[in-house]
């Protein structure tokens, strides 16, 4: 199957069920800087009307990646990630992520084109509560280098 | 109400080698070219870079700092262009600077919401392109 336009629209997923920690969303939005409120401190975040610790918008690519992932576990497709560079990454948000929530990952190949020797490829993952509400889409461009290439 | 124009957004960054090996962790990404100078080197960058994701971690806290909720933030969207290189600890200084501001360049005042332009510099140079926030008005 290789890396060709044959993948678009091939979806992954969804991914097993996974119950979000209140620890691993604290120490994800304090790596990135948050150091008080709803994203940090359990007190803020109810007091903001939240049910529990808050994810920060990025979180979701701890979730995300791992579908793209699934991209280089197929053997049939042979996507190398030590020849990954990450190019672009968006993500639209319908509600936040809370401690708590159980969600999982639907992963859409959106796109994919060969530039010169490069392939560069769009992935969407869907985050969704297993009550079927969609949180977050998160949309990754990997720009693809070919193996035995320069770096 | 924001207008078109506004500089809303003006705050510096330091990243170190710690911070990375921290967003290493928190984050589920390994990658050695992050962490490692060998390695960084064998693939051609001139020192340990700091994740992608970590310059959009921030960017999304201050964008959520500056709107003040975190529900105002709608959509987020950056492209990575060039390398943030992070100095090993023993160095002085031993955090690169990345200087993120941000600009309002729409306002749609049917739907609320605004566009913030995002830039981060790093060293003299942007290192995202492309980076806008849709956020809810206040």
């Amino acid at each position: 199957m290789a890396l060709t336009s044959d993948l678009i629209g091939r979806v992954f997923g969804p991914s097993t069920p996974t119950i979000l920690s209140e620890s691993s969303l604290v120490a994800f939005a304090q790596s990135v800087g948050f150091t008080d409120g709803p994203c940090t401190n359990s007190a803020a975040a109810l007091a903001a009307g939240f049910a529990g610790i808050v994810a920060a918008p990025t979180y979701a690519i701890v979730l995300t990646l791992d579908g793209a992932a699934e991209l280089s576990r197929d053997p049939r497709i042979g996507l190398d990630f030590s020849h990954v560079v990450h190019g672009d990454q968006r993500f639209s948000y319908f509600d936040v992520l809370i401690a708590g929530d159980e969600v999982t990952v639907l992963t859409t190949v959106e796109d994919l084109k060969t530039l010169g020797s490069n392939v560069v490829v769009t992935v969407r993952g869907d985050v969704s509560r297993t009550d079927g509400t969609l949180v977050c889409s998160a949309w990754t461009t990997l720009v693809v280098r070919p193996v035995g290439g320069d770096a | 109400m924001w207008v078109v124009g506004d500089e809303v957004i003006d705050r510096e960054v330091h990243l170190t080698r710690t911070d990375l090996q921290v967003y290493a962790e928190a984050s589920g990404d390994h990658n050695p070219i992050h962490l490692d100078d060998e390695i960084a080197a064998a693939v051609g960058l001139p020192g340990v870079i700091a994740h992608g994701m970590l310059t959009m971690g921030h960017v999304s806290r201050v964008v959520t700092e500056f709107v003040g909720s975190i529900r105002a933030l709608k959509s987020l969207s950056v492209r990575f262009t060039r390398p943030v290189i992070v100095p090993p600890l023993s160095t002085q200084p031993n955090y690169a600077t990345l200087h993120i501001t941000g600009k309002v360049t729409a306002v749609d005042e049917a739907t609320g919401e605004a566009i913030i332009a995002v830039s981060a510099i790093f060293n003299g140079q942007t290192v995202l392109a492309r980076a806008e926030a849709r956020v809810a008005t206040p």
